[in-house]
């Protein structure tokens, strides 16, 4: 075992070499999504790009420093691909010729028109889906979470300096829950609200990375996947049914205290739906659950109560 | 493998890596952020640290390394935080600008922890075991009439049993056990560069998760004849993960592969943990006894651990554009889970066999040959379909419409199985029939599709939409299948510059269609004859109350209402606030029903077939919801912010049951049942009880930065508070003293309202941080902490549980004679409130 992993590092480490060695290609034709400005915005009408970042620091020199320390700032500056990307500055904010000769506010841009910039280039992968998005729906756009001149994040170009952070701003009652009794890590950093969700939409409610909610959640709980013997025929069709993922003030996140959800389904006689039925366990600790153990499903051929 | 062979390898990578670097201006950036911390808890509670890793002493709380070589386009990234402590992260990033690959490595920890001060008799012997060092010592009381002794002591007998419980667990065998799990995720994902519109991305994935829980292991016959002891669970799982995606974009149509399979590993397969209670007889493993009801417990209880499985899941996506600014997407995934763990046997002891003449087929109960099948060969496929397509197609307006599909077989086969109890049969080597089962194959699909529609008006930025959508799900081996019909309304309007609105109205309305409560009758194997004259007969009387209606399946309505508002006061304060309603409403019309009408079940009282069910719905019968959240956000100049939120929850449902005999099914006017001391009969509105459980949620935050010196001293302070309150109102049978003639905290099934449980945090932090010099900042900072709690539920005393020598030994205060109605735990408020002031001194230093 040992001896594979050590050849796994050391081809990876070969691979790693290879890449480095691999030269870049120079300036390539892309056939990227590019926008039709003048119907973006009637200011262009007429406009040309310029094709020269100089005349642009002139005036907008204080942001360029920050604009070189991101993603598009080196990509556009040192290897823009297709006429898109050398137009650099004009790629996003489109053909400033006019601009250039006259500067005011008129070329300002919508969040909208801001989104159809970006999707000059990022419509594809995870965000194939934006335009069918609920965000979108709600008129959110690229700009409501990405600052694209500067990186205030570690990773995606984000408002805030974390998901957390940023998505608390608009989804204030959810943010809420992540300080209840029972969490995710979230404050954590540990889990990120796009652990769970595409902001940049995805089919199906709630816009789940993996299209529905159980899916989603054996990215990270791939113990309670399963299939078992005996299955727990609500906890399979949805883990919602009895969990609620963003917090709740009940133990393991569930959305009530454990007797009382489960007599919720439960009324089968004797001690099944009691609160009190002559032992200490059904009102104390994990309540059904400190007999009914494998609540989520049972692999033992005598599991079919799920106490083993 | 060889050092040296890894020590070559890493010179050649180094040496690829300085001549891409030596000849060209590179920019580099250190920085290294060491730390000293101090921290002063009043109570070692592992709620402080549930997941996180905070301790006294030396940190590095950050270490990045960025290198960017202008002219080839090489970049490398290396950022490490809490280096060296359970919750690290690591990551790794090296790419190239110019040719547009990049290799990310990232490694993450989330240690969580349980309880600092569990207890435990029980030693790890490994791989799931575990053993005592000595038993407890109580013993079985007198003999019966055949003379062999029974597990159900006298009254007498009990009270000397709990005093030797106690002493028991206040003896020096109870040892402490910590209580926590850490998960260390290391993923590799590889980007190649985009080639004419196509782009290759990998990701591997590794995960270990270490450590242990608590869970519970009940070994006999039900309730309240339980042998039920907390033990600890052990945890070792390791998952791996290889992610492969391909994405083809063009200018109007992008399509997107994505391949995933998962494989998970649990390195224990089973846990097996000893009665503590009582030695096997004599040249057995297992305890006989003769009580009221005899039984046969095993000396070692045993259960299955999470299985081996493993899943494959593949997507393809596509998205089109077309004319009239519309869009198509359309996916398909098809998806697969297995496991195909070796099965345990029904019992960890022979429990005497299946010996009973005519009956037994003579093999012991721990012997595999006596199972259906030697593994689970648990199977099954998902399809899911979904396909949206939006349009504008005329001026000022939207449509967008919408197809689910989702579809889960379950192909796992179906066998008869016996059950045995809890490690537990009868003296005569069998097991209940009653409980002889089939293992279901659930099964469900899932359809929903939609329209919405969204006209925006010529005049402050306002739309009005409306959206209509229909889902149906069918079911298999449930009560009901479900159609929803859903319809909701917009608002969305900005009638200044400085103020916009939106405003929502859903309502839901769904049927659970010819809710069949007697569907569960298909899960048991049993057949009519050997049971016709049981009680307690669920294959063909009933199994759950024919009142109840299960929430996920039953009748719903529900109204949700959704209003916002934001004002943005002038440039430097914005306000905002919002309010949210939930009404949900499970009403499903149950009338009163006679379940045993047309049975075939003799009676001992034919009349009894005509009785009736009280007709009120029991289960959870509503549920309300209100949330209102402020904000307010303000810069009055470059240094200074101030920012405020509150929000606030409000929460109600209710519940109703019923107490009742589940052993007098076939003979609910019996005499025996009736009195109020008694669990009593199924048709007794009397038996009713209603829980009514309110829960207001508080939070509060304030955040203040201010820039003393501008670019020099920068201070930084938020305060958040979360303050919880859950309160139960419980009402009906067991809770009025009068009515049941003792009192209920010693009456078996006496419940009354609970003490309200509370969760309260406090967190305050003030940070300085000051610009020595250029590239060295010193950072002081001081948090404060606190998190109470008070759960009736965790703690060891309340009106019907009370401690027995220490909070390692509980009973229900009826004190009843038997066993189960006691519990041995690991300490129950595994994670007490606490207090904590810690300091922090860090300096950061950039080259």
């Amino acid at each position: 075992m040992k001896r594979k992993s050590g050849y796994i590092i050391v081809l990876s480490l070969l691979f790693i070499s290879m890449l480095l060695s691999i030269p870049s290609r120079g300036q390539e034709k892309s056939d990227k999504g590019e926008l039709d400005w003048a119907k973006l915005n009637a200011g262009f009408k007429g406009a040309t790009f310029v094709r020269n970042t100089k005349s642009c620091l002139e005036c907008h020199d204080d942001v360029h420093g920050k604009y070189m320390e991101t993603a598009h700032g080196r990509a556009f500056g040192l290897n823009p691909k297709g006429s898109l990307e050398a137009a650099n500055c004009e790629a996003c904010h489109g053909p400033r010729s006019k601009h250039a000769e006259e500067p005011d506010q008129s070329l300002k841009f919508s969040v909208e028109q801001y989104s159809a910039v970006c999707m000059q280039c990022h419509q594809g992968g995870e965000r194939m889906h934006w335009k069918t998005s609920l965000h979108k729906t709600a008129e959110v756009g690229c700009v409501s979470c990405h600052t694209v001149m500067e990186k205030k994040s570690q990773s995606a170009l984000l408002a805030k300096t974390n998901q957390l952070e940023l998505c608390s701003s608009c989804h204030k009652d959810v943010a809420a829950k992540m300080s209840r009794n029972s969490r995710h890590p979230v404050k954590e950093g540990k889990v990120d609200c796009s652990s769970c969700h595409n902001p940049h939409g995805a089919p199906g409610s709630g816009m789940l990375v993996k299209g529905n909610v159980n899916e989603t959640c054996y990215s990270c709980h791939q113990e309670k996947r399963g299939p078992f013997l005996w299955e727990h025929a609500p906890a399979r069709e949805n883990c919602m049914t009895c969990h609620d993922p963003h917090g709740t003030n009940n133990k393991s996140l569930l959305v009530t205290q454990s007797a009382t959800l489960c007599i919720s389904c439960h009324q089968y006689g004797g001690h099944v739906n009691e609160y009190r039925y002559n032992r200490v366990s059904t009102p104390n600790g994990n309540g059904c659950v400190n007999c009914h153990i494998s609540v989520h499903g049972s692999n033992h051929p005598s599991g079919t109560k799920l106490t083993r | 493998m060889k050092k040296s062979t890894y020590l070559a390898s890493a010179l050649l990578f180094c040496a690829f890596t300085i001549n891409a670097l030596a000849q060209d201006s590179t920019k580099v950036n250190v920085g290294i952020t060491p730390g000293v911390s101090l921290i002063n808890i009043d109570n070692n509670s592992s709620k402080f640290n549930e997941y996180r890793d905070l301790r006294d002493g030396f940190y590095l709380d950050n270490l990045n390394f960025n290198l960017f070589n202008q002219k080839n386009g090489l970049f490398i990234d290396v950022e490490a935080n809490k280096v060296l402590r359970k919750d690290q992260d690591a990551l790794f990033r090296i790419g190239n600008v110019k040719s547009r690959w990049n290799l990310v490595v990232n490694y993450s920890g989330t240690p969580h922890q349980i309880s600092n001060k569990a207890m435990t008799p029980y030693l790890d012997g490994g791989n799931g075991l575990y053993t005592l060092s000595a038993l407890s010592g109580i013993t079985k009381d007198g003999n019966d009439a055949t003379g062999t002794p029974s597990l159900v002591p006298t009254t007498s007998q009990m009270a000397i049993n709990d005093n030797i419980l106690a002493k028991y667990m206040s003896s020096p065998l109870v040892l402490p056990v910590k209580l926590g799990t850490q998960r260390d995720r290391t993923s590799v994902a590889l980007s190649l560069p985009d080639f004419k519109g196509l782009k290759i991305g990998v990701n591997f994935m590794n995960e270990q998760k270490n450590g242990t829980r608590y869970t519970n292991g009940t070994i006999g016959d039900r309730p309240p004849r339980t042998l039920n002891v907390q033990i600890p669970d052990p945890i070792k799982y390791n998952v791996s993960e290889i992610h492969a995606n391909v994405n083809f974009n063009r200018k109007f149509y992008q399509l997107k592969l994505d391949y995933l399979f998962s494989n998970f590993t649990n390195k224990i397969a089973s846990s097996r943990w000893q009665n503590l209670f009582f030695a096997p007889d004599a040249g057995k493993d297992y305890i006989a006894t003769v009580a009221g009801t005899p039984r046969n417990v095993s000396n070692f209880g045993q259960r299955a651990l999470a299985p081996d499985n493993f899943s494959n899941n593949i997507t393809f996506s596509a998205g089109i554009d077309l004319p009239f600014d519309s869009r198509f997407n359309a996916t398909v995934a098809l998806g697969s889970m297995k496991q195909n763990q070796e099965l345990l046997p029904y019992s960890y002891s022979t429990l005497g066999g299946d010996l009973l003449a005519g009956v037994g087929d003579g093999k012991n109960w721990n012997d595999v040959s006596k199972l259906p099948r030697l593994r689970a060969e648990a199977d099954m496929r998902t399809v899911r379909f979904d396909m949206e397509y939006t349009i504008n197609p005329i001026k000022r307006l939207n449509v967008r419409a919408y197809m689910r599909y989702y579809k889960l077989d379950n192909n796992t086969p179906t066998d008869q199985w016996r059950y045995v109890t809890q490690d537990a049969a009868n003296t005569n080597g069998t097991v209940s029939l009653l409980n002889e089962r089939y293992n279901l194959a659930y099964s469900y699909g899932k359809q929903k599709y939609g329209i919405d529609l969204k006209h925006y008006l010529p005049f402050w930025h306002t739309n009005i939409g409306v959206k209509v959508a229909k889902e149906n799900i069918t079911r298999d081996f449930r009560e009901a299948d479900t159609d929803e019909s859903i319809l909701e309304a917009s608002l969305r309007s900005r009638p200044t510059n400085r103020l916009s609105l939106t405003a929502s109205f859903l309502y839901g309305d769904r049927n659970g269609e010819d809710y069949n409560s007697n569907v569960t009758s298909q899960s048991y194997w049993y057949d009519f004859e050997r049971a016709k004259a049981d009680h307690d007969n669920p294959q063909f009387l009933f199994a759950n109350h024919p009142d109840l209606r299960k929430y996920d399946v039953s009748d719903r309505k529900r109204n949700e209402f959704k209003f916002a508002a934001t004002y943005i006061a002038f440039d430097k304060l914005d306000l905002s606030a919002s309010y949210r309603f939930n009404n949900t409403d499970y009403e499903s019309n149950v009338q009163a029903v006679a379940p045993m009408a047309n049975t075939n079940v003799p009676l001992p009282k034919p009349s009894d077939a005509n009785v009736k069910t009280p007709g009120q719905q029991l289960g959870l019968l509503d549920d309300k919801r209100q949330n209102v959240t402020v904000n307010i956000q303000f810069m009055p100049n470059e240094k200074w912010t101030l920012s405020l939120f509150a929000d606030r929850e409000f929460a109600n449902y209710d519940h109703r049951g019923i107490y009742f005999n589940e052993t007098a099914r076939n003979e609910p006017t019996s005499a025996a049942i009736q009195p109020a001391n008694q669990l009593g009969p199924w048709s007794d509105p009397n038996r009713i009880f209603n829980t009514i459980t309110d829960e207001v949620t508080s939070s509060f935050g304030m955040g203040l930065n201010h820039e003393i010196i501008p670019g020099k001293l920068r201070m930084e302070s938020d305060f958040s508070v979360s303050l919880a309150s859950v309160e139960m109102d419980y009402s009906g049978y067991g809770s009025d003293a009068t009515f049941i003639g003792q009192p209920w905290e010693t009456f078996q099934f006496g419940f009354n309202d609970p003490e309200e449980r509370k969760y309260n945090q406090y967190i305050f932090n003030i940070s300085l941080e000051y610009n020595v010099l250029k590239n060295l900042i010193v950072g002081l900072q001081y948090s404060y902490d606190q998190y109470s709690i008070k759960d009736w539920s965790q703690g060891t005393e309340s009106p019907w549980v009370e401690q027995v020598g220490s909070d390692y030994f509980l009973r229900d205060t009826s004190r009843d004679n038997r066993q189960g109605n006691r519990l041995i735990t690991m300490g129950n408020y595994l994670a007490p409130g606490y207090s904590a002031h810690m300091g922090f001194l860090t300096l950061a230093y950039r080259f």
